[in-house]
């Protein structure tokens, strides 16, 4: 649906470089990223508003070099939403319709249909400066799809919201890209977000992109130190990496060092999924790759699990744990714990910073 | 009222009449006197009824306001009818708020500002209204003082205006409307200067527009050039205008020879002299009216099917409309007051200001005066319109408009819980 090949641009000091991104139809794409990296320009570009630009960016197959902003089809929701302050609610829906000469019957209807799906017929009438930010993003979003775009643009448009509305327009948007199967790119700096709506992720930093892959993929395995920090991937630990046999390493942190199947040396960074790691109050018996002692900081509870942060040295470590399982280790008066995990589990990836 | 305060008010009124009766003997007529004693019965009798005698202080005012009349209109004015009517006013009025306070602005300005009494009442009234509007609402130290100044420089424009307004009677205006050249002078004014103000909102608008979108070499030195004819001298302007355009120039006798235009001592002349002056209040209005519309709301536009063109007419006009029009006004303002380069480039035909030098000059003040008063009321509907434009805006009777179609039964909206 949409190609972007070896994007570059430059914009005063900051620049983006060389973006390769594809997007299949019905996709759902969130480019996440932190502020200033690039995302609006990136969506600016796609949308026509920038034209300079090198590489080629193509929607439906088509090369858009030429095409100008208003021959695309496209809806664009801003961050601060960008309602026509001069224009009343329903009128700012059927703008794009209007453009396109669209008989006043059918803008009409489209219009009201949009209004239905989102829950916003109650405002068709009014002035659009006395809208909450929630229902300005709804109304912006009704804009932007009424116009039945190809592509529809997310630029961070829960950003502006509290928490309440927040959680409301992002069902919203889910439930919308579920019945029209626009395919979308949404811009946003939070993973929370990201993970909640995305079918595929984009990661953004500094112009250019660091990881794109599923969704799930990027959560558990990211491509670097920036990537882990930034998806807040759990129990991040940093280390060198020396060779071992058997495709294993042997990855040494300040104190201690752990196990990991990988072939990367070096300075290195892992991540670890908390429900791989096995707790215990004395070492667990047999063979075991990783077994780290740890003090127990605190203990949060779940239905069913438990979460115990814990301290190895200076690092902070959690584990997902059957909630029986920690009851009967507290019974017996325990202060730390012994953590075992194997070597699959653990990934490894290269520490960008240590270069 | 009490019996006791029945008998105390009669033995005053009977002592009120003896001193009346001794010191008014010559001073006035019978029936002024009964005039000024049956006035000063009710200052009496509004001392003793509405004036609590508990409150010691407010019959002291009460006291005091009465003296304050008394000086003022018998020692000072020598009117003593004016006092009887003041003291009826007075006792009526003492206690209705802030009325009492215009009253004796009202009897001081009559009092003692002769001449121009209507001007200082007017000022004076204003300048109380804003002084008690102040103290109501506890606006402070700070604000008391910015309000004192920002007056004194008020009233140093408003008082000579006011002043050259009542000075003026409706006899002289209605004389001086009648003559031709006065008529023909105003006609000028205003044609000129609406003309020259369309044609500025012509031109000056686009280069707005570009100025404030686009970031291009040399924009720095376009935008000082936009103030150059702030400050140029007036006279200069003419002078130059003559210089490029003049009737012994090739440029100027292009003009005339293929369209038959004259700049020197014609309404052409006027005009390229009056777009000259006022340009920059048009531009300068525009520019900042267009800042204040996000440019990402013409990309909104854009996105949504609309050509730039289109876009700059659906919504960056309409949002930039009210801060034009303002623009327009000062421009035009500006234009119909241009006297300098005029007195060069066309003396004849006369616009209003240039009739008016003349006119002084050759009849002196006095005639120069209802002239002078009438292109105030010609420049009035200016002031009326910036007035209006606070509430009014062209973007919002837009809104309103686009209402209609779509009123939703209220009945319909969701019940916030």
């Amino acid at each position: 649906m949409i190609q972007i090949q070896h994007l570059s641009r430059a914009w005063g000091d900051f620049s983006l470089k060389d973006i390769c991104l594809c997007a299949q139809p019905k996709e759902y794409l969130v480019i996440l990223g932190p502020t200033g990296c690039g995302k609006t320009l990136l969506l600016e570009t796609v949308a026509g508003i920038h034209r300079s630009y090198s590489g080629t960016v193509r929607i439906a197959g088509e090369d858009m070099a030429t095409v100008p902003p208003y021959r695309r089809s496209i809806g664009f929701v801003y961050q601060k939403s960008m309602l026509f302050p001069n224009l009343a609610v329903a009128q700012n829906i059927e703008y794009g319709l209007k453009m396109r000469r669209t008989p006043r019957r059918e803008r009409r209807a489209r219009v009201e249909f949009l209004a239905g799906l989102l829950g916003i017929g109650y405002l068709l009438a009014r002035d659009v400066t006395a809208l909450s930010g929630g229902e300005m993003q709804k109304v912006a979003l009704a804009r932007a799809l009424a116009i039945e775009p190809d592509i529809l643009l997310l630029d961070e448009p829960l950003s502006p919201l509290d928490q309440a509305s927040k959680d409301t327009l992002l069902e919203e948007i889910r439930k919308l890209h579920d019945q029209l199967g626009t395919t979308t790119l949404h811009v946003t700096h939070d993973h929370n977000i990201a993970r909640r709506l995305a079918d595929r992720i984009a990661l953004l930093s500094n112009g250019s992109l660091v990881q794109v892959g599923e969704a799930a993929e990027v959560f558990r395995y990211p491509v670097s130190d920036f990537a882990a920090e930034f998806v807040r991937a759990p129990n991040i630990l940093l280390g060198e990496a020396v060779k071992t046999e058997n495709e294993v390493v042997q990855i040494n942190c300040d104190g201690f060092s752990l196990r990991a199947s990988s072939r990367l040396t070096g300075p290195v960074g892992v991540t670890i999924p908390p429900e791989e790691v096995r707790l215990g109050v004395s070492a667990p018996d047999g063979d075991h790759m990783n077994v780290l002692r740890g003090d127990i900081e605190r203990i949060e509870n779940q239905a069913g699990l438990a979460t115990v942060t814990f301290r190895v040295n200076e690092n902070r470590l959690v584990a997902t744990v059957p909630r029986a399982e920690i009851t009967q280790m507290l019974g017996q008066g325990a202060t730390h714990v012994y953590a075992e995990f194997a070597p699959e589990v653990v990934h490894v990836f290269r520490r960008e910073s240590a270069e | 009222m009490n019996r006791r305060e029945v008998i105390k008010f009669g033995a005053l009124a009977i002592a009120l009449l003896a001193v009346q009766a001794l010191t008014l003997r010559g001073v006035l007529r019978p029936v002024g006197q009964l005039c000024l004693y049956l006035s000063n019965l009710f200052a009496l009798f509004m001392g003793m009824y509405s004036v609590r005698p508990s409150k010691r202080m407010d019959l002291n005012f009460y006291v005091l306001g009465y003296l304050t009349l008394f000086v003022l209109f018998f020692i000072l004015a020598r009117q003593p009818l004016l006092l009887a009517l003041f003291v009826i006013l007075y006792a009526a009025l003492y206690h209705v708020p802030g009325a009492i306070g215009y009253l004796f602005i009202f009897a001081f300005s009559f009092a003692l500002f002769a001449p121009f009494s209507l001007p200082v009442f007017a000022l004076a009234s204003l300048f109380y209204t804003g002084i008690r509007w102040l103290v109501l609402r506890r606006a402070g130290l700070l604000a008391a003082i910015c309000y004192v100044l920002g007056f004194l420089l008020f009233a140093a424009t408003l008082l000579p205006m006011l002043q050259m307004s009542t000075m003026t009677s409706f006899q002289d205006l209605t004389k001086s409307i009648s003559a031709d050249y006065v008529q023909d002078a105003i006609r000028l004014s205003v044609v000129s200067s609406s003309i020259s103000t369309a044609v500025i909102v012509l031109l000056g608008v686009p280069l707005a527009y570009v100025m404030v979108r686009w970031r291009f070499r040399g924009r720095g030195i376009a935008d000082t050039l936009i103030d150059i004819p702030i400050l140029i001298p007036q006279p200069v302007v003419g002078i130059a205008l003559l210089t490029m355009l003049g009737p012994k120039t090739s440029a100027g006798q292009f003009l005339y020879n293929y369209f038959g235009i004259e700049i020197a001592g014609s309404v052409w002349g006027i005009c390229a002299a009056q777009i000259f002056v006022s340009s920059p209040f048009l531009i300068r209005g525009a520019m900042t009216a267009f800042q204040a519309v996000d440019e990402r709301l013409e990309y909104a536009a854009q996105t949504l099917g609309a050509h730039p063109i289109r876009a700059f007419l659906t919504i960056t006009l309409p949002l930039a409309s009210k801060g034009i029009f303002y623009g327009c006004i000062l421009s035009w303002a500006r234009a119909i007051s241009e006297f300098g380069s005029l007195t060069v480039i066309a003396y004849k035909p006369a616009t209003a200001p240039v009739l008016i030098h003349d006119i002084f000059t050759q009849y002196g003040l006095s005639e120069a005066r209802p002239l002078s008063v009438l292109l105030v009321v010609v420049c009035l509907w200016a002031f009326v319109a910036l007035r209006v434009m606070r509430t009014w805006s062209p973007a919002s009777l837009f809104t309103r408009a686009a209402l209609r179609p779509y009123d939703t039964n209220p009945a319909s909206e969701p019940s916030v819980g």
